[in-house]
C-alpha cells in the first residue's frame, strides 16, 4: 500500500501538469506578462512553442527596450508571427514618445475586434491625439491615462471638439490627464455615439473655454469628474440611470463664490443620483454662499448614500465639518440616507499621489484663471477698439 | 457567537482518495460548476470529485469559504475597502504554497470553474515565472522532459523569435 502511494506521489511529481491545461489557462498566466516575456517562453517546450502566438492579450511597454527603435521594432515582428486568426481582446499598452508609434498596435487590435484597451503615455512634447483610437465597433473599454513629465505641457496634448467619436460598443470610459481643448465658446457633445456608456470617469480633462458640454448617454450609471478646475456648464441628456456621482478635488478657484452657481446647476442635472461621492473642496464651495444655498430646493430625489472625501493633507487637519444649510440642502429629499465622512486614515495610503495630483490642479487652476482674465481683457479691448472705430464712423 | 450556517443547506463533496468535507451550500456555489449542478438538479448529496485530491480539495474549500463569507461589493465603501484588503491579504497567504499544489489548485479550479482562483492561480505562476529564462521556467513549471526541444530546435526557436530576446 504504502510503496504503491509512493509510487504514485513520485509519478505526479515527474508529472508536468501545466501542459495538460487547456490554452486558454496558459494564455491567461502569459496575459500578467509582457509581451516580451511571453514570447520569450516559445523555447520552454514544444507545447510553449507556439503558444504566445494565439494569445488574445497584447502587453506592450515601450520602456521594456532601450530605446524606442528597439520596440518599434518588437512590435512590428510580434504582431507578423502572431497568429492572424486570433481575436485582440485587450491591449495594454504603456509607451513614451511620439503618437505615431501607436498606429501600428491600433490598426492591429482594432482589426482583429478588439473589447479593452488601456493607454498609457508618457510625453514630453505635445502631439495631436491620434483620430483613429476613437474609432471602433467592438470596443467595450477604454482607458486612456496622458502623464505629463514636465508640468508645462499640460495642454499639449488634447483632443479636437470635432472629433467624432465612433464607439458605438463603448461601455466603459476613462480619461485621465487628456484635455478636451480650447475653443472659444463652442458647444460640444461628447460621446454622442456611444449609446452604451455606462461608466465615465474625466480626470484632469479640462473642458476650459467650452459653452455647453453635452454628455448625452441615457444608460450612464456612473459619472466621476475629479481633477477639473470649474465645471463646464453641462447639459446632461435623460440622466435616470444615474447611480454614482463622484465629484473631487475639482473646485481651487480662488473665488469660490464663481464656482458656486455652475455647481448648483450641476446638480439640478443630477437628480437621481443614489450615490454621491463629494470632495470637502466642493461642500467649501457650497459653503462659500450659505444665505442663497438656505433658499435653495433640494436637487436630489432619492440619495441613499452620501461621502464627503476629506482634504488630502498629510498632516491630519482637523476634520472639517460640514455647515448644517449644505448638509439640508443636499440631504432635505432623503432623511434616510447615510451621511459619511470618510476617515482620513483611508485615504492617507493614497495621499502621496493625491498631493501630486492636487498641486498640479491648482497649477492648472491658476493658469485657468489667468486665462480668464486675459480673454477678460481681450474682450474689453475688442469692445473698446469697436467703439472707437464705431464712433470715428459717427464723426 | 452561533452562526446561521448550522441551519442551512448542507453539500457533500468526495475527493478522489474517497475523503468527504461537509460544507454549506453558499460555500460550494462559489463554483460555476457546482451551481450549474445544484441548479439543473443533477447534484446528489454527495458530488464526487474524482480528479482532486483531498489535500486540494481542502485548499479549495478554504479558498472558498472566505469568498463566500466576503460580503460582496455594495454601495458603502467604507466596509467594501476593509473587506477588499482583507481578501487581498488572505489570497496573497493563501497563495504562498509550492508550485506542484499551486498547479493542482488551478487544474481543480479549471474543473469546477471558480474563476477568481483561477485568476489567483494564473497570476501566481506568472508572477514565479517573470524575467526567468527558458531553463528556469522549465525548472520551476517541471516541464516533461519528454516535450523538450531538443537542442537543435530550441537553437531555432531562439533564432525565429531573436527579436523578442535582445
Amino acid at each position: 500500500m504504502d510503496l504503491v502511494h509512493e509510487r504514485a506521489s513520485i509519478a505526479a511529481e515527474e508529472e508536468d501538469r501545466i501542459s495538460k491545461l487547456p490554452d486558454d489557462i496558459i494564455h491567461h498566466i502569459l496575459s500578467f506578462l509582457d509581451m516580451k516575456y511571453a514570447v520569450q517562453t516559445s523555447a520552454v517546450s514544444r507545447k510553449w512553442k507556439h503558444i504566445w502566438t494565439t494569445m488574445p492579450y497584447l502587453n506592450l511597454d515601450s520602456q521594456l527596450f532601450p530605446k524606442l527603435p528597439h520596440f518599434a521594432k518588437f512590435v512590428k515582428q510580434a504582431l507578423c508571427h502572431r497568429n492572424n486568426h486570433t481575436e485582440v481582446s485587450a491591449v495594454d499598452l504603456k509607451f513614451t514618445g511620439a503618437a505615431t508609434k501607436l498606429t501600428r498596435i491600433v490598426n492591429y487590435a482594432y482589426s482583429h475586434n478588439i473589447r479593452r484597451m488601456n493607454v498609457q503615455w508618457i510625453t514630453k512634447r505635445s502631439y495631436e491625439f491620434p483620430v483613429y483610437l476613437f474609432s471602433s465597433h467592438t470596443l467595450k473599454h477604454l482607458t486612456i491615462e496622458v502623464g505629463y513629465p514636465y508640468y508645462s505641457c499640460v495642454y499639449g496634448t488634447c483632443f479636437y471638439p470635432e472629433l467624432i467619436w465612433e464607439l458605438p460598443a463603448l461601455e466603459t470610459l476613462n480619461l485621465s490627464g487628456v484635455p478636451f481643448g480650447f475653443y472659444e465658446k463652442k458647444n460640444i457633445n461628447l460621446f454622442s455615439e456611444s449609446v452604451n456608456l455606462k461608466d465615465l470617469t474625466l480626470d484632469r480633462c479640462s473642458m476650459y473655454g467650452f459653452g455647453i458640454v453635452t454628455i448625452g448617454c441615457s444608460q450612464l450609471s456612473n459619472l466621476t469628474i475629479t481633477n477639473v478646475c470649474s465645471y463646464p456648464e453641462l447639459s446632461v441628456e435623460a440622466f435616470n440611470s444615474l447611480e454614482k456621482v463622484n465629484l473631487c478635488d475639482s473646485n481651487y478657484h480662488v473665488h469660490k463664490k464663481r464656482g458656486f452657481p455652475r455647481l448648483l446647476e450641476l446638480f439640478q442635472k443630477l437628480s437621481f443620483v443614489k450615490v454621491l461621492t463629494l470632495d470637502i473642496d466642493i461642500v467649501e464651495t457650497l459653503s462659500s454662499n450659505l444665505d442663497q444655498l438656505s433658499y435653495e430646493p433640494c436637487p436630489f430625489n432619492n440619495l441613499k448614500c452620501l461621502k464627503i472625501n476629506p482634504p488630502p493633507q498629510i498632516n491630519t487637519d482637523p476634520i472639517p465639518t460640514i455647515p448644517s444649510e449644505v448638509r439640508e440642502y443636499l440631504l432635505h429629499n432623503s432623511p434616510n440616507a447615510t451621511c459619511n465622512l470618510n476617515s482620513p486614515q483611508l485615504s492617507r495610503k493614497r495621499s502621496r499621489k493625491k498631493l501630486l495630483v492636487v498641486t498640479m490642479a491648482k497649477k492648472v487652476a491658476k493658469l485657468e484663471e489667468k486665462l480668464q482674465s486675459r480673454d477678460e481683457v481681450i474682450i474689453e479691448q475688442k469692445e473698446k477698439n469697436t467703439n472707437v472705430g464705431g464712433s470715428k464712423v459717427a464723426a | 457567537m452561533s452562526t446561521s450556517s448550522s441551519s442551512s443547506k448542507k453539500i457533500v463533496l468526495k475527493s478522489a482518495d474517497n475523503e468527504t468535507f461537509e460544507i454549506d451550500e453558499i460555500v460550494a456555489l462559489e463554483s460555476q460548476a457546482i451551481k450549474n449542478m445544484i441548479e439543473d438538479e443533477c447534484a446528489d448529496n454527495v458530488i464526487p470529485l474524482g480528479n482532486i485530491d483531498s489535500k486540494t480539495l481542502s485548499k479549495i474549500i478554504e479558498y472558498c469559504k472566505k469568498h463566500a463569507e466576503s460580503p460582496k461589493k455594495d454601495d458603502n465603501a467604507d466596509i467594501d475597502e476593509k473587506a477588499v484588503e482583507d481578501l487581498k491579504s488572505f489570497d496573497a497567504e493563501f497563495a504562498k504554497v509550492d508550485m506542484p499544489l499551486i498547479q493542482d489548485i488551478l487544474m481543480a479550479a479549471n474543473f469546477l470553474n471558480i474563476d477568481n482562483l483561477i485568476g489567483l492561480m494564473c497570476r501566481t505562476i506568472a508572477d514565479r515565472i517573470k524575467g526567468k529564462t527558458p531553463e528556469e521556467i522549465r525548472k520551476i513549471l517541471n516541464i516533461n522532459k519528454n516535450d523538450l526541444l531538443s537542442p537543435e530546435q530550441e537553437a531555432k526557436a531562439r533564432e525565429e523569435n531573436s527579436w523578442a530576446f535582445d
